[in-house]
């Protein structure tokens, strides 16, 4: 079938007549790139790092190890930026897992994702029969449940996608799952459509962030106390009152200025934002001890638990009672919920109603955590 | 550990080669081998018991068959190569034959048999094969059997070519492990060759592949989404596989080894027959001489001969993977080459020009990745119902947005590589190795250097790439 190439193809560098400075220079080259690259790896503190309890003869030593070192070596950093510098002045590109927009607004792939629209719809599914599962056992400890379906940012701010567009096998996704959550006797109000009403009174989205803005989360705060109100007239929850003031400086904020590593001044800037804080006003309802009861529950992800967009605040303020806080970031909204039906806190004093945070973007996702 | 990363480049090579070129010249074949030993050990060290295995079964039979007289010298071989095809089917093959079982079963209602998973080890297929060819050079003597243990462990554990090959036969190496020089400009033509491997595999390559695993993961790819992962997957399985040969090839000349070319471009092909001469040449090149020739090649008669060209492909498609894409695969560039074969002896094949067959033999090569690149073979129907237009035309918006602009880029300048690179071999220098151009070649070389450079970073930038070719 063939011959040897070596039979053909001869190497240049061999014959007379090859410049001198090809006999010389790529080996020299090599050397000292090899020789500072070495200097610069074995020096760093990746190299020192030595792990501990790791298996040597299965390789997962070694493999650790390496990960540590590429980690740490010190022209890691420089290479990032250099190269997510160059994608975005020649491609205007993020690095992968964030796209950028028109107007300096960037967003998360993780909203255009899809698998196919089977195992999309299966995941789907799944979390549907948990949130069946969760209402199920809310009411069996005698509290009432109500889920804040947060939209996508693609899907509330569409206009800033410059080039880019969603997919539209997630046209329906939004609607569909708020309304099967209904369907399950589990009110879930429409805050897609509250916060497009809402548009007009400032960012309800961090442009250069993938979650919502204190603004946001107060409206979806507002129209989630209404649905309470509505849906459970005789609801006794402890009255407490409170009130919320916004820092004066605005604080930087964009998790997804992590996928744009450019020279400062460069690219999207980071958006600003007034943190709010709430504090409780007046003397609360009391209980034996003084303490006031706390009947509502807030679970959920990075939306809730991050103290910046201030979502249990402002349920606090909606509600006028306090607010138990069981959100963790990261993890999804399956993960916290499992959580917190196995938690003491909820065996010991179960509340009288859970908020239950799923934000639209993590329906198709499935964390490793979620199967254990 | 890999060719392309931080702990290979700045840890393992500079120790290596400096401590190389220190040693006595008779102490370099241990410290090959140390060397080697290391890299593979780095994997998982448990399985270097099956390396030396292998190694000194080959060496003790090989020995054993040189002695024997008569039809035990027959008796000897068939042990030898049974016993290498033994390890390479449990190790690779077990696990595909139990699951192609079970699927048949469970089919017809009945239980499925547990059965706990194989792990692959690295780089097996590639030290079975140089077992089984120096056993069969023996056999055939062509080559004395070695008596010398350390050059014989050296050369199959030798790492430039122990993960991911060139496919070598001892007799190639055996007088270099004897003999061979060390000069500065072998060296440098070693790290030019390293390091533009290097810069295909991380620039070029590893730039691509994100395209290719959306378009391949796509569950209804219209027809631009599957030709474009088909074409990008063309480029980047090129660039991959040739960039990992060229920095073998490198690494070998700065140790002074002379290693066979393993690709001479082969997406010029004008017929499959002629991208088998230019892909993969070590592989193509060991499955002509110890399965074509050994199932009777052209001896037997024109029907045998093209079955021995269908069935030589069929077992080297199964040799690049435990699963029925790669049988496939085999089957459909054997079913060509018989093809091909019929009309040539026919006289029905006539000189195209060729603009004509280029891209005809670019179509079947294609056509043939998209099984090589699926996951499994309803995955790549899918793909083929969308490179016949059966899910629309134009590019879906699932794919759309993660189509990157670099991407693009990278395979346009892929593109122009892959033809430019066959006229850049005439211009600047002739076959016999001439530089006809001396500017141009320092040119190239000068731009190659920060390529390198940039190269390195991006590999810091994104950390860790594997090859596409480690899986065989």
């Amino acid at each position: 079938m063939t011959e040897f190439a070596q039979d053909t193809l001869k190497n240049n560098i061999d014959q007379p007549g090859t410049p001198a400075v090809l006999r010389w220079m790529p080996g020299a080259f090599l050397i000292a790139a090899v020789v500072t690259g070495a200097a610069l790896t074995l020096t760093s503190k990746g190299a020192r790092d030595f792990p501990k309890d790791q298996e040597v003869v299965t390789g997962k030593w070694a493999h650790t190890y390496e990960t540590g070192l590429d980690a740490g070596v010190p022209f890691r950093d420089p290479a990032v930026k250099l190269w997510g510098t160059t994608n975005y002045r020649l491609f205007g590109e993020a690095r992968e897992g964030a796209l950028v927009g028109a107007d300096g607004w960037l967003y998360t792939s993780e909203e255009f994702e899809t698998t196919d629209t089977v195992t999309d719809a299966r995941e789907v599914q799944k979390k549907l029969a948990f949130v069946r599962e969760v209402r199920d056992a809310l009411a069996a400890q005698g509290a009432h449940l109500i889920v804040a379906v947060i939209p996508a940012k693609t899907r509330v701010y569409p206009e800033h996608l410059g080039a880019y567009k969603v997919p539209a096998v997630k046209a329906a996704l939004y609607e569909q799952f708020r309304e099967s959550v209904t369907a399950l006797g589990v009110p879930a109000p429409d805050l897609l459509q509250v916060l497009q009403q809402h548009k007009a009174q400032g960012n309800l989205f961090v442009r250069t962030d993938t979650h919502w803005t204190p603004l946001g989360a107060k409206i979806a705060a507002d129209t989630l106390a209404k649905t309470v109100r509505e849906t459970w007239p005789t609801l006794d929850l402890p009255e407490v009152s409170f009130e919320t003031t916004s820092s004066a400086a605005p604080q930087k904020t964009g998790d997804l200025l992590r996928y744009l590593p450019l020279p400062a001044g460069e690219g999207p800037q980071a958006a600003e934002v007034h943190v709010p804080t709430t504090t409780q006003v007046g003397e609360s309802g009391g209980g034996l001890l003084g303490d006031a009861e706390v009947s509502v529950t807030l679970v959920g992800t990075s939306y809730s638990a991050i103290k910046d967009w201030n979502f249990e605040g402002a349920l606090k303020e909606a509600l006028h009672t306090d607010v138990l806080n069981a959100a963790d970031p990261g993890k999804g909204p399956v993960v916290p919920m499992r959580a917190y039906l196995k938690s003491q806190a909820l065996k010991d004093a179960p509340p009288k109603l859970v908020i239950w945070e799923i934000p639209e973007r993590f329906l198709r996702f499935q964390y490793p955590e979620e199967s254990r | 550990m890999v060719f392309s990363s931080n702990i290979f480049l700045f840890a393992f090579l500079p120790v290596f080669l400096a401590l190389y070129y220190l040693l006595p010249f008779k102490a370099r074949s241990a410290w090959i081998l140390l060397g080697s030993y290391a890299l593979y050990a780095w994997w998982r060290l448990d399985f270097l018991w099956l390396l030396a295995g292998v190694t000194l079964a080959a060496y003790f039979f090989a020995l054993a068959i040189n002695q024997a007289v008569g039809p035990r010298r027959f008796q000897l071989l068939s042990v030898g190569v049974t016993l290498n095809l033994l390890v390479l089917a449990y190790f690779k093959y077990a696990n595909f034959g139990i699951d192609s079982f079970n699927a048949a079963i469970t089919a017809v209602g009945l239980q499925p048999f547990t059965w706990t998973p194989v792990l692959l080890p690295i780089g097996l297929s590639f030290f079975i094969f140089h077992a089984i060819s120096y056993l069969v050079d023996v056999y055939r003597k062509e080559e004395p059997p070695t008596r010398n243990l350390l050059d014989f462990a050296a050369f199959i554990a030798l790492f430039p070519h122990l993960i991911a090959g060139p496919v070598l036969k001892y007799n190639l190496l055996a007088d270099q492990f004897r003999t061979r020089t060390h000069t500065l400009e072998k060296f440098s033509y070693g790290a030019t060759r390293f390091m533009t491997g290097f810069a295909k595999k991380v620039l070029i390559a590893d730039t691509i592949a994100p395209l290719v695993t959306a378009s391949f993961g796509h569950a209804n790819p219209t027809l631009a989404d599957s030709w474009l992962g088909a074409l990008a997957y063309t480029l980047q399985l090129y660039f991959d596989f040739s960039g990992y040969s060229d920095m073998a090839i490198g690494l070998a000349a700065m140790m002074g080894f002379k290693f066979p070319e393993n690709f001479n471009h082969p997406y010029i092909s004008r017929s499959i027959t002629e991208f088998w001469r230019r892909w993969h040449m070590s592989l193509s090149s060991w499955l002509r001489e110890y399965l074509y020739i050994g199932l009777g090649g052209n001896r037997k008669g024109r029907t045998r001969t093209y079955i021995n060209l269908f069935l030589t492909m069929l077992l080297g498609g199964l040799w690049h993977g435990a699963n029925w894409t790669f049988v496939l695969w085999g089957a459909w560039h054997g079913g060509i080459l018989a093809v091909e074969r019929r009309l040539k002896e026919a006289s029905l094949w006539k000189p195209s020009p060729a603009w004509l067959t280029i891209p005809g033999t670019m179509l079947l090569v294609i056509v043939g990745w998209v099984m090589f690149r699926a996951d499994n073979v309803p995955d790549a129907l899918r793909m083929y119902r969308g490179m016949l237009g059966l899910n629309g035309v134009s590019l879906s918006d699932t794919l759309a947005w993660q189509v990157r602009p670099s991407e693009l880029v990278t395979m346009l300048l892929a593109g122009v590589l892959v033809y430019v690179a066959p006229w850049w071999g005439r211009t600047v220098g002739d076959v016999g190795g001439r530089l006809l151009r001396p500017r141009l070649a320092v040119t190239a070389t000068t731009v190659l250097l920060p390529l390198f450079v940039l190269a390195i970073l991006k590999l810091s930038a994104q950390s860790y790439t594997p090859f596409l070719y480690f899986q065989f």
